[in-house]
């Protein structure tokens, strides 16, 4: 088959940006599999003389333990956030009520609030409780962050779902949150998984309040350990380069696995029964 | 076994909008009832007041003698089936028929035992491993009817559960849906716009319009003994022919006046003469009540020409102009006229309803 001109364009454009886009990780890759001497001496498009693992060895030696503080906090913020999240997103999109709109607005407005505006409230808040410079601490800072997120995205997906589900359970004997779990949130789930990877992503790449909350070093979590590795007189490239893909593969490794959900959940505001 | 109560319920949606207006009805224990009337009729509105997924603005609700107006509908031992069917996509066929069991927490071999019960009665035994989407409209709507049985509830709901099947199957589904009712005798409420749905399932049918029960009655009464012109208009295929006339005495004689010609109803005369109330009336005939004939064979007849004729194979529907309006006959088999050919029409009065064209009302049954 012979490529049209309009294709060949299309196709040539789709690999500059491809390249353009993936450049980044091939100098991170690359760089990490340098020596410190050869980072300085080489051309940082220029593959490694020889695969060194040095540079990989010590960034996670010493980004392992916050890359674990990361794990625990993500994981058990995010999951909080979607559960919080999803209850509120449902009631949103089902239930009609006095003061659902004002509610939905302040949702919108804590959602929307530059995030960094509650940075010295937060510390306030948090130390007022006791829960400063703790993981407890940081994960309530993140739930009370990215809830609003979890309810306004979820909100989305359970307005995609008809109604007639759960009437169907109410009249088979369900109530409420019955018909929520066993009936919505399994019908929901590519859109709560949509929900859950945009709220984990977050929570993972989160720098400021993870550098500001947490001042103990045993409880740092990854992205502020990652910026640490930089050195104080010179830059350990490698090392630096090393951890920063330590730190994307955890999402990456979500997007990998649960990316058709996401793909599915994505879509599911606009085909209407693609959720299904 | 219930029978279910509506007392002078009114549902308003958003302050505005009645939907359902100051309705009365008493739906006795076994019997099949069915809601007619055209979407926006308030129909489903109100089997969902009765199924509790609406809360009437006023007015109460029983079943079984118990007010359940402020019972969630979990609590009203009510079964629904649904115009979509609303099967759970995620379970499977068992899971679905057994939801409602395993949320009242029955013994789990209980569970089965009625799942199975139910899924060879009607026979979905097969699909039982399937989930939603593998199965055709058919086989979706016996499940949600096997899911709606299996608890043997009090009341049994149906809105529209046959408006996605395919001309055949509703056919075979409304004779099978009709004697699973009478061997189960639940007491069941029905909604639909089909009329002929209603007139063959039903034991009693309400008709009604923007919000209000116009009539309610059996099949028979309803097409013999409309009270409405809404109701006469609804009922039947073709639909019965409705004209606006007035009333004439001249000399010694009575007329029903068209538009281009007049009927003689000097027999009718005793009766309609105490009941009238102004001159403005609507006469109305069906199709099968009207006879062509050739020749005037009694003072009742008028004359009009072959308009159009539709064969339908059994019958033919032929469509004689009168005047200026448009009289549908049915006729069996085949007919001898050809388009154009001068005919008289023969009206039957004992088949000639008459009504009230400001107030749609019979003024003669």
């Amino acid at each position: 088959m012979r490529l049209s001109i309009k294709m060949a364009i299309a196709y040539l454009v789709l690999v500059l940006m491809s390249i353009f886009w993936l450049l980044p990780f091939y100098i991170a890759l690359v760089t990490s599999l340098k020596t410190h001497r050869e980072t300085y001496v080489t051309n940082v498009l220029q593959p490694p003389s020889h695969i060194y693992l040095g540079a990989w060895i010590e960034a996670w030696n010493r980004v392992s333990r916050a890359f674990f503080n990361s794990i625990v906090v993500s994981i058990s913020s995010t999951l909080l956030c979607v559960l919080i999240g999803s209850l509120g997103g449902y009631y949103l999109a089902r239930f009609r009520f006095r003061g659902a709109n004002a509610l939905f607005f302040m949702i919108a407005v804590g959602a929307f609030i530059p995030y960094y505006v509650l940075l010295i409230p937060m510390t306030r808040l948090l130390a007022s409780i006791g829960l400063f410079g703790t993981l407890p601490g940081l994960i309530i800072a993140y739930v009370i962050l990215f809830s609003p997120w979890a309810a306004l995205i979820s909100s989305a997906f359970f307005l995609a779902i008809p109604r007639d589900f759960e009437e169907a359970a109410y009249v088979d004997g369900a109530s409420p949150l019955q018909a929520f779990f066993r009936v919505v949130l399994p019908i929901a789930l590519p859109g709560i998984v949509s929900t859950t990877i945009i709220v984990f992503m977050n929570i993972w790449n989160e720098f400021l309040f993870a550098v500001s909350l947490i001042t103990d070093p045993t409880y740092r979590t990854i992205q502020p350990e990652i910026a640490n590795l930089r050195g104080t007189t010179t830059v350990a490239w490698n090392t630096l380069m090393a951890g920063s893909l330590i730190g994307v593969l955890p999402p990456t490794i979500i997007c990998l696995f649960l990316g058709r959900y996401f793909i599915r959940g994505l879509l599911a505001g606009t085909l209407r029964g693609a959720a299904r | 076994m219930a029978d279910v109560k509506l007392d002078h319920v009114t549902k308003i949606f958003g302050g505005r909008v009645v939907a359902v207006d100051n309705i009365t009805l008493h739906i006795r224990d076994g019997e099949f009832f069915v809601l007619l009337g055209p979407s926006g009729c308030g129909k489903t509105t109100t089997l969902r007041i009765i199924a509790g997924l609406e809360k009437p603005t006023a007015g109460r609700v029983y079943i079984g003698g118990v007010d359940v107006t402020d019972l969630p509908p979990k609590d009203r031992d009510v079964a629904m089936v649904f115009q979509s069917y609303a099967l759970y996509p995620h379970m499977t066929v068992y899971d679905n028929i057994a939801f409602p069991l395993k949320i009242r927490k029955m013994p789990k071999h209980e569970i089965d035992r009625r799942v199975r019960e139910v899924a060879r009665m009607l026979y979905i035994e097969d699909l039982l491993d399937r989930k939603p989407a593998q199965l055709s409209g058919g086989q979706q709507q016996r499940v949600a009817l096997a899911r709606a049985l299996v608890r043997q509830p009090k009341v049994f709901l149906f809105d529209e559960p046959l408006s996605n099947l395919d001309a055949k199957l509703r056919i075979e589904a409304r004779a099978f849906l009709k004697r699973l009712q009478k061997e189960l005798k639940i007491t069941t409420v029905y909604v639909t716009h089909d009329q002929a749905e209603a007139m063959t399932m039903a034991d009693r049918i309400a008709v009604m319009n923007a919000g209000k029960v116009i009539q309610v009655g059996t099949p028979d009464d309803i097409y013999w003994k409309p009270t409405h012109v809404f109701v006469a208009g609804f009922i039947g295929a073709p639909s019965m022919n409705l004209v606006d006339v007035s009333y004439v005495e001249k000399e010694d004689k009575v007329y029903l006046q068209g538009p281009g010609f007049e009927l003689d109803i000097t027999p009718l005369a005793s009766v309609v003469r105490p009941r009238l109330k102004h001159t403005e009336l609507i006469m109305g005939v069906r199709p099968e009540h009207l006879e062509i004939v050739d020749r005037p064979v009694d003072p009742h007849c008028v004359p009009g020409e072959v308009y159009v004729i539709e064969p339908l194979g059994a019958e033919t529907i032929v469509n004689v102009r009168v005047g200026d309006s448009i009289f549908k006959v049915r006729v069996l088999g085949a007919v001898k006229y050809n388009v154009g050919d001068k005919v008289y029409l023969h009206f039957d009065l004992n088949r000639v309803y008459i009504f009230d064209r400001k107030t749609g009302e019979a003024i003669i049954i």
